[in-house]
Order: structure tokens, then sequence, then C-alpha cells
């Protein structure tokens, strides 16, 4: 039996499809053009649908047990319906969390659903999800989380590349394989000759899924100090309490990690995270990473820019497609590194 | 055989040097040489003055390109390469200029360069260069507060009107003139996408449109284009345009009208602005060692 559950967002509850006996992993856009997605998706679609769809249509995910997605932005809905569409047999589930986090009603109508989203994996897979496995699986996801921090509080000594790699890595790998810092960072080398480099950024986007930018902060000495990345930062804020109903426990950590522009808690959240982050890191710029036609952090793009045009926190906006081009990359972000040490 | 076709497209190459510079006596010799993707420049500055220049088109090889470049700065006066003290590399082809002892970005030159050629009140600069355009916003000193690039395409680049020149067979430096020689300014070509405007133009010609009309409708699109560009970045006074561009009459008096502001008039070349800045930031990381 297939044993892997794929996901495109890290709103889905990794505990519960760990606790039904699966291996939650990633799917992440690959470098590959894509050539089967265009026939299903405008052209005003996100690199990161495109080339996940276009992966399983090209047969490459044929291993997964079933896909599930996050209510989050319109494209992942309507990805939902084509994946479902496509692959008729497939397991497809896609979990609708609050948008507004702060609402009194958030809390018991995401226990709810995830309630639904367990009785579903139940009955498609005949698995009985138990409280004691979906306690199990908390704690060793919470492991992994404080793995993660704990790299993070150390990622002075390691290259952009291998901040990268190591968090690449962790979401597509079995959690437990994660228990510590020395298994998160296996097969890097620390860097320890970054520590020398000056000027520090923070960067900001949907994910970062392709090395050219780490690489381009590498190549000009750089470093990233800080991130509020879905697969960097955001993914191990906030860990979920061990004592209670799991359910509720998934839920309360939903609601209180650091949120992405499809979700709502505050209307300064996000601005008031970034200055945090740029103040508690000493960063000297920030650099927002932007994936071409991703709404919603286009719409938040601009009060978050204000909130740093107050501060004088100089940032760059860099738009990619499924690859930044290197060059026109590099101008801007070599650019923007040359006003920074100038300033 | 038919006769050599003529090439639209293709503008001037020349150079420059001051006759009353005596560089036997300069304290320093600096270069700044900008390979971009479609011109090179190499400028020579004794004591932080022009002293030579040229202007050539870039070829496929960028340190052949710089070479050339400079060959040509220094070809009628009788200072050598090798005098030359410190030599800054800058453009699309910066890494590949093989005498360079540092690089920088042209948007940095670019910023420097205008500071100099036009002056210190200078705060928002529009590099319109060949293959991409910056709305840059300086200090006094010539210091990137701020920049903005456009998307990686040729709309409303230097490249893009070389695509419109052969097109409507009309010699590049003369285009902007012939677009403002129209009787009632037409509606701007919805795109500005090179290879659409270039269907839309010809689309444009078949309905018999005259050529003035078409080339006004493509600098218009292409102004329109920039002007948002420099929207976004906030103008503040002076403004002045750096590059290519800078030289079409017929783009820059349709952005002025369009921002509502005029930018500084140039009495220099203006596609040696990012040189320039090479050329004096040479002389500063110099002065610094």
């Amino acid at each position: 039996m297939k044993n892997k559950i794929g996901y495109l967002c890290t709103y889905v509850p990794e505990e519960i499809i760990h606790a039904a006996g699966f291996l939650p992993v990633r799917i992440a856009p690959s470098t590959t053009p894509p050539t089967r997605a265009d026939a299903h998706l405008q052209s005003y679609t996100c690199c990161l649908a495109r080339s996940c769809l276009d992966q399983a249509l090209a047969g490459r995910l044929n291993d997964l047990a079933g896909v599930v997605f996050a209510h989050t932005c319109d494209t992942m809905q309507g990805l939902a319906d084509i994946w479902r569409e496509s692959f008729p047999n497939l397991f497809v589930e896609t979990v609708v969390g609050p948008v507004a986090l702060n609402s009194p009603h958030a809390q018991k109508y995401l226990v709810a659903e995830l309630r639904r989203f367990v009785a579903a994996l139940e009955q498609h897979f005949d698995v009985r999800v138990t409280e004691d496995a979906l306690r199990a699986s908390i704690r060793i996801y919470n492991t992994r989380r404080r793995a993660l921090a704990d790299f993070y509080a150390r990622r002075a000594e390691f290259s952009a590349v291998q901040w990268f790699n190591v968090m690449n890595k962790a979401l597509t790998t079995p959690p437990e394989a994660i228990s510590d810092r020395r298994s998160a960072t296996s097969n890097q080398q620390s860097a320890i000759e970054n520590q020398k480099s000056k000027i520090g950024v923070v960067l900001v986007g949907a994910t970062i899924d392709e090395p050219t930018l780490p690489q381009i902060l590498d190549d000009l000495g750089a470093r990233i100090v800080a991130d509020d990345f879905c697969n960097g930062a955001r993914y191990f804020d906030t860990l979920v309490a061990e004592e209670g109903d799991p359910i509720e426990a998934i839920a309360a950590r939903e609601l209180t990690r650091a949120t992405c522009p499809c979700k709502h808690r505050a209307l300064d959240d996000r601005a008031e995270r970034l200055l945090k982050l740029v103040k508690d890191n000493r960063a000297d710029g920030v650099i927002f990473y932007h994936k071409k036609f991703c709404d919603p952090h286009a719409w938040d793009y601009p009060p978050l820019a204000a909130a740093l045009d107050r501060e004088k926190i100089p940032h760059l906006l860099l738009e990619v497609e499924q690859v930044a081009p290197v060059g026109q990359t590099r101008v801007r972000v070599e650019a923007f590194l040359e006003m920074l040490s100038e300033g | 055989m038919e006769n050599m076709p003529q090439e639209f497209w293709r503008w001037k190459e020349y150079n420059w040097h001051a006759p009353d510079i005596a560089w036997r006596n300069a304290k320093i010799i600096t270069a700044g040489v900008d390979v971009g993707s479609v011109s090179t420049q190499a400028v020579v500055m004794v004591d932080g003055k022009l002293f030579a220049y040229a202007n050539r088109r870039t070829g496929s090889s960028s340190p052949d390109s710089a070479r050339r470049a400079m060959d040509c700065a220094l070809e009628e006066t009788d200072l050598a390469l090798d005098k030359i003290h410190y030599v800054v590399g800058t453009g699309y082809g910066r890494v590949n200029v093989p005498f360079a002892h540092k690089t920088m970005t042209e948007i940095a030159c670019h910023a420097r360069g205008a500071n100099f050629l036009y002056g210190a009140s200078v705060r928002t600069v529009l590099d319109m260069g060949g293959q991409d355009c910056k709305a840059i916003k300086i200090d006094a000193q010539g210091k990137v507060v701020n920049f903005l690039m456009n998307d990686k395409c040729a709309a409303g680049t230097g490249r893009g009107l070389e695509v419109i020149a052969d097109l409507l067979q009309v010699p590049i430096e003369e285009m902007g003139e012939l677009s403002l020689r129209v009787e009632k300014e037409p509606e701007p070509v919805s795109s500005t996408c090179v290879v659409f405007a270039k269907s839309e133009a010809l689309g444009l010609l078949r309905k018999g449109w005259k050529k003035n009309d078409v080339l006004a409708a493509y600098s218009r699109a292409m102004a329109h284009r920039v002007a948002a560009l420099l929207k976004r970045i906030g103008i503040e006074k002076e403004f002045v345009i750096t590059g290519g561009i800078a030289k079409n009459s017929g783009i820059v008096t349709r952005l002025e009208k369009e921002l509502g502001i005029v930018a500084r008039k140039p009495d220099f070349d203006t596609q040696i602005a990012g040189a320039v800045g090479a050329a004096l930031i040479a002389k500063k990381m110099k002065d610094e060692r």
C-alpha cells in the first residue's frame, strides 16, 4: 500500500495524516518547465500550482495515496477541484480552515473541520486515527519543530544555500529523521566563512523552491538572518500543546502560528511580525520574494512596504516565476546590497 | 545580388577625447566600462575629469566588447590601458570585463553618473537602456536611495525601438522627431511587448496609417509603461533620463507630458552615464585604498 500523502500548504495538519499511518510530504514545484498543466490552468496562475499539477499529470506523484489541500487562496481551491477531476480514484481532500483567526468561533469551527477530515481519512483508507496515535504524532512533529528552531538559532554558521537545502529536505523526509539540529543539518558542512559577511537580509514570501536567490546571496556575501516563508520559519512556528484533546490542540496552533496572507488575525499582524524580525535579527533590509500571480502576497505587499518605509528599513521586491532568472535577479539583489552597504 | 539593406536600427558608434588634458601630470587615472546588452561604453577620467570615451555596439562576447570600447576610447590619445590606475566594470557584462579591478551594478553607476553629469540636485534618474529600464532615486552624493526595474522583457527598451525602426524603415536616430510630427496624437498601441507591438504596428500600417502615426502610437505606449515604473517609485525633482532612449525626443516628450514633469536636458551623450559613474566609483575606490 502507498504510504505517502502529499500536501501543498502548511495549513494541512501533518499530525493527523501521520496518525492515520501515512507520511505527509510537501509537493513542491520542480524546476522543469510544465507541459501538461497549461491545458488546465489560465496563464495568470502561479508557478506553484502549475508545476505541482504538471508533476501529477506527468505521473511523477504516482506514489502518493492522496493529496490534501488547505483552503487558502482561490488558486489552491480551484487546483483541488482540477486534481479531483483529473484523478478520480485518488483521495483528494480540502481542509477548509477559518480565515478570520481572531473570530470567537474560529477554534470551534476548525475543530469540527479537523474532525471531519479525520473521519474522511478513516473512511477512505479504512483506518482508525486514535487519540494515542495523534498524541504520538504531535510529539514527533514538535520534536522536528524544535530541531528546526534550534537550527535557525545557529543559522549564522550556515550559508543561504545550506539553509535552503535543510528546509527543503525537512518537509519531504519522515519527521523522525529530524530530531535535533545535527540531524537537520546532516550532510551540510557549516560554512563558517559566511559569518564574516556583513549585510543581513530578511526574506519574505510564500515559498522558496529553487536556490537561485540563496546562491546569489552567498556569492555576494550577504546573509539571510530571518525569513517569513511557508517552507521556512512559518513552518515550525509555535508548538502544538501535548496535553488535552489533540484535535483541539492542533486547531489552537493553527490559530496562533505566524500567519500567511490568506489568513487574518489583526490588521497589522504581519507588518508587526516583519518589523520584529528585522529588529530582533538586526537586519539591514528586506527582500520580498514573490511568485508571479500570487495575489495574496501581492495584496499584502503595500501595507508591509509602507510599514518598512515608516521605519526607514530598505526593501526590494523580486517577482519570480518557476526559476528566478539569474542575471536579472542578480543585478537587482546586487544593486540592493550596494545600496545597503553604502547607507 | 540585391543591394545591402539599410540597417535602420544602427546608431552612431564613435569616440571622443578632451584635447587639453595632460594625463601625464595626473594624480589618478580611472576608467569605467559599461557592457550593456545592446551598447558598450568606455570612459576614461583623469583626476575626476572626462578625458576620453567611446560608445560601441555590444557584440556576442562581453570581454571583446569591453576591449573594443576601451581601445576605441584611447585610439586618438597617447594614453595606454596600462597607465590607467583603476577600472570598474558595470552593466550586464560587468563580470566579464577582463581589465576591471572591481564591478558595480549599472544602477549604482547611473546614479553616480547622473549626479556628475547633471549635478547634485538630481533626485530621480530614469535609465532607459537596451534591454531594461530602471527608475532610481538618489541623494545629493549620487548614492542610490531606492530603485525599481522593469520586467524581464524588451518592452520599453532600446532593443524594442530597434525592432520598430527596422519594421518601419526609419533611421533610429530620427524616430523621435518623426513621431512628434503627427496631426493628432493617436491612441497608444495596446501592447509594449516587442513581438506583439510589432504585429500590431504592422496591422496599423496595413490599415493605411502613416509611419509617423504608428511611431507616435508606439512611443506613447512605451512612455506610458515607463511612466508607471516612475509613478511606483515616486518622482522627486530634479528628474533626469540617462541611457540611449533619452535621445529619443518622441518618448521623452510623451513621458514628460504623462508625468507632468520636465526632464533636465543634457548637453552630453546620455548613453555614457553608466560608464562615467563607474569611472567615478573607480576613483573613489582607489582613493580609499
